[in-house]
């Protein structure tokens, strides 16, 4: 038994040292436009029993408890954590926040294959042919694809998703496209694929899609980007509290490794 | 002689058991709702007694001493675990008294743990992904206009906007040592009946384990002294032992 407190406390660090590596990730994308913070949930493990409940005591009267020795710790999932990030003036035309809820739709590659990704960042680009891109690595294309054209100026992007410009001599606007966002039931059961991106999943259920201020979704802010939702402060808490709950864990499988010492010298 | 060597590796072996629990415990440290083991250790009867001869004492001597120790059954503290602020509006944290009734499977079972997000298909769920039952122990189906907007009133009432679609349900026991653990931040009632009980919430937060890492390193310690301790009265007891077979019964 004192190899089941060592396993406990194995399984006690591995929870830890993930919990770890999601808080380091949450510090990283602290400046990550659109970036959502994960949150590591633990749960207990199954536990042994060493005697059932109900068995009879000296007396001859069931015991009415048994004898149950956990068996550690675990991960039980990553959560995503939707609320808002705060919001950044950046005047620039091609930047859009959602305000509320809702996801920008973009088409990107994964996995050698072309699918539909979502997104919260909302820094747009035109590239070479026009199209209104995001500012990812890959730019991602934004579905339904908006293209402007090369003498549109001074774009505008309205609360409802309108997407406008001056062409030619102007002054009128002209309507070039719409933006369309998309929701899920389940938000949460999303799967981050990196570069700002997220894939639905069974979990998160299809996509609901419509326009902006409809439907439930959020509505739309120009010039304005929405930045992480990490606060450092409750990483560093957490980054605090895990490294001791990492140190604690080892010091439970010293004392187990203590008493496998004191066993093994038991006949000298 | 040969007596004591056995309960002092009774004492090894119920110190051993307490070294796993304070491993298990400890390992949940961050578990949402964990409510920490104790370890209790109990006197052992005489073997005389255990076989319910007493009256008709086998040894003057030796069964008037105890049987040394043995692992007493399971006893978890169920007290109130501190109340930590998440800011999430599905963290559901349970002041004083209680537990969340969930479905898993075709059993009900029970959990302090109020990590709630909404499913695919639009149930209240833990973060297990297993269904939260309401007062009248029926799923909590979030209607399709409310989904992502709901908040959960202090008295357990689900709600989106001003209307209110459904309420938590919060049951008791009145014998809560017959809970038993089952894992997933779950227990299981055996023997006891739950009775519902009125909630009362905190929203946007979570109640955290009850493991108090200061006195389970305490223990530890303790646990790892009285571990060294019998195993030199085991090895005591083997040197006399010794002594009685070579050197006292020597022949010369």
């Amino acid at each position: 038994m004192g190899i089941t407190a060592m396993y406990a406390a194995a399984t006690g660090m591995k929870a830890m040292d993930t919990k770890l590596n999601v808080v380091a990730n949450n510090l990283a994308n602290v400046g990550t436009v659109g970036f959502k913070r994960s949150r590591t949930n633990f749960e207990d493990l199954m536990y042994q029993t060493l005697r059932e409940p109900g068995v009879k005591d000296i007396n001859d009267e069931p015991n009415p408890y048994g004898i149950l020795v956990g068996l550690g710790a675990a991960v039980s999932g990553t959560q995503l954590d939707f609320r808002v990030g705060s919001a950044e003036q950046t005047d620039k035309p091609l930047d859009v926040m959602i305000q509320g809820e809702g996801f920008f739709q973009v088409t990107t590659y994964y996995n050698g294959e072309e699918i539909r990704a979502y997104t919260r960042a909302g820094n747009f680009f035109r590239n070479a042919n026009g199209q209104l891109v995001l500012g990812n690595t890959d730019g991602s294309v934004l579905e339904p694809r908006i293209t402007l054209g090369e003498d549109d100026r001074e774009i505008e992007i309205d609360a409802a998703g309108r997407v406008s410009a001056i062409q030619g001599a102007g002054p009128d606007r002209t309507d070039i496209g719409q933006i369309e966002l998309a929701r899920f039931i389940n938000p949460e059961g999303l799967k981050s694929i990196g570069q700002n991106l997220y894939v639905e999943t069974d979990a998160s259920g299809p996509p609901i899609t419509g326009n902006p201020m409809e439907n439930g979704m959020g509505s739309l802010q120009n010039r304005m980007l929405e930045l992480s939702n990490v606060e450092p402060v409750r990483e560093l808490v957490d980054l605090i509290f895990t490294q001791r709950g990492f140190e604690l864990n080892s010091q439970s499988i010293q004392g187990a490794d203590e008493m496998l010492r004191v066993v093994a010298n038991l006949r000298r | 002689m040969v007596y004591g060597i056995y309960q002092s590796a009774a004492g090894m072996i119920v110190n051993q058991y307490r070294q796993a629990v304070l491993a298990n415990n400890l390992a949940n440290l961050d578990t949402v709702g964990f409510k920490h083991d104790l370890t209790i250790v109990r006197e052992r009867k005489v073997e005389t007694a255990e076989d319910a001869l007493s009256g008709r004492l086998s040894d003057r001597i030796l069964d008037r001493m105890t049987g040394g120790s043995l692992v007493a059954p399971t006893v978890t503290s169920f007290r109130q675990g501190e109340i930590q602020v998440t800011g999430r509006e599905t963290d559901v944290a349970i002041e004083g008294n209680g537990f969340f009734a969930v479905s898993d499977g075709a059993k009900t079972r029970y959990t302090r743990d109020g990590r709630f997000s909404i499913n695919n298909e639009g149930l209240l769920v833990t973060a297990g992904g297993r269904p939260v039952l309401d007062d009248r122990g029926k799923t909590i189906s979030v209607p399709e206009t409310a989904r992502g907007r709901i908040r959960i009133g202090e008295d357990g009432t689900v709600r989106s906007g001003d209307e209110a679609f459904a309420r938590i349900g919060l049951v008791d026991f009145a014998d809560r040592s017959r809970l038993c653990k089952v894992g997933a931040n779950m227990f299981e009632a055996v023997g006891t009946r739950a009775e519902a009980v009125s909630p009362r919430l905190r929203t946007n937060s979570l109640e955290s384990s009850t493991v108090d890492p200061t006195k389970a390193m305490v223990a530890m310690i303790e646990v790892s002294r009285a571990y060294e301790i019998n195993a030199n009265l085991v090895s005591m007891a083997d040197t006399t032992l010794s002594r009685a077979v070579n050197d006292i019964g020597r022949i010369q």
